[in-house]
């Protein structure tokens, strides 16, 4: 396929995402003005970082008035997942691809790009990464943007509605290829059923959430990957 | 405070260190089977740890939150694409909403 039909495609499969980042963005710009940050480093801010958790984490280590360190030990927690999608993605992507593209791809990883990334051809075209992200960026910051200026002009069922858009792609992610496939499914009800279990138990609830997010990855899919090894070369 | 633009540089040189690592340096194709396998579950595994619990607590209200997951794992099992999955469940959260309270 030629570069500019994947840099569509993917800007094609990213409009539900980049919908949803417009909402979740302006709640982050929103959230972002009410604890005194100006609006345009909110946006800058969502601009270079391109990460939910880790921005709201991140505006309220800089409201407190925390240092660098702190600041930078908190993303490293926080976004550290980021590394193991970041692992899985690197097989995906075609292995010609030039040094630079690759540098570029790192930039977009977020949760619904890895996503919408693994449910992509194989080799994952660096092109349609670059699409995705054409898409993905301008609305995150946008939605910050607007968050931060006209803050609290939505009704709150409105914000309240549109904070579940995220969680939804996410789930549209992973879920339909699991109908057909008895293991993924297994799979997804226990990855569940352990982070909730994990939430409310007490040693593992007072793990900060970023932390715990790559543990019970580590030790869940190592299980999987011991029990259940593919056949071959994983094509699945 | 601090300069603002030093921290939120700090925060994007952190965050692109993480994801660039991997994928800058890990180019050629694994060959074993256990980290292959590994890789293969990642993306199940560490996004259903992301949706569950915190779904629950994503919108204004827990009863709108379940009714909003429920929609959403439904429609997915159902293989709907993911605009829709999205926009029913935010729907059918707006209305929960609007209906309990």
């Amino acid at each position: 396929m030629s570069r500019n039909s994947d840099v569509l495609r993917g800007m094609r499969d990213a409009v539900p995402v980049g919908l949803g980042y417009l909402a979740v963005s302006f709640a982050f710009g929103l959230a972002a003005a009410r604890m005194g940050i100006p609006a345009l480093s909110a946006t800058l801010m969502s601009l270079s970082n391109l990460t939910s958790a880790g921005q709201f984490a991140g505006v309220g280590v800089i409201a407190a008035g925390g240092g660098l360190a702190e600041l930078a030990l908190t993303q490293l927690v926080i976004n550290a997942r980021y590394f193991l999608m970041s692992c899985a993605l690197s097989q995906r992507i075609a292995t010609h691809a030039p040094l630079w593209q690759r540098a570029v791809v790192s930039f977009g990883v977020t949760d619904e790009v890895f996503a919408l990334s693994m449910a992509a051809p194989k080799p994952l075209s660096p092109h349609y990464s670059f699409g995705m992200m054409g898409v993905c960026i301008p609305s995150w910051t946008l939605g910050t943007a607007l968050g931060a200026t006209l803050g609290g002009v939505l009704p709150a069922p409105l914000m309240n509605a549109l904070g579940i858009a995220l969680y939804a792609m996410l789930t549209a992610a992973i879920v339909p290829p699991s109908r057909d496939n008895r293991l993924l499914r297994f799979i997804i009800v226990l990855s569940m059923a352990v982070s909730g279990a994990a939430a409310v138990l007490p040693v593992l609830s007072a793990i900060p959430k970023g932390l715990r997010i790559v543990l019970l990855t580590m030790v869940i899919t190592g299980w999987a990957a011991l029990r259940h090894p593919l056949e071959e070369a994983p094509d699945a | 405070m601090h300069n603002i633009y030093l921290m939120i540089m700090v925060m994007a040189l952190v965050t692109y260190f993480i994801r660039a690592l991997p994928i800058l340096l890990l180019r050629r194709q694994i060959r074993n089977r256990f980290i292959n396998s590994f890789l293969y579950y990642v993306p199940y595994v560490t996004l259903s740890v992301m949706i569950f619990p915190d779904v629950l607590t994503s919108t204004g209200m827990l009863w709108s939150a379940l009714a909003g997951f429920g929609t959403m794992l439904v429609l997915s099992f159902m293989k709907k694409n993911m605009f829709l999955v999205a926009l029913a469940s935010c729907l059918v959260v707006f209305l929960t909403e609007t209906l309990v309270a």
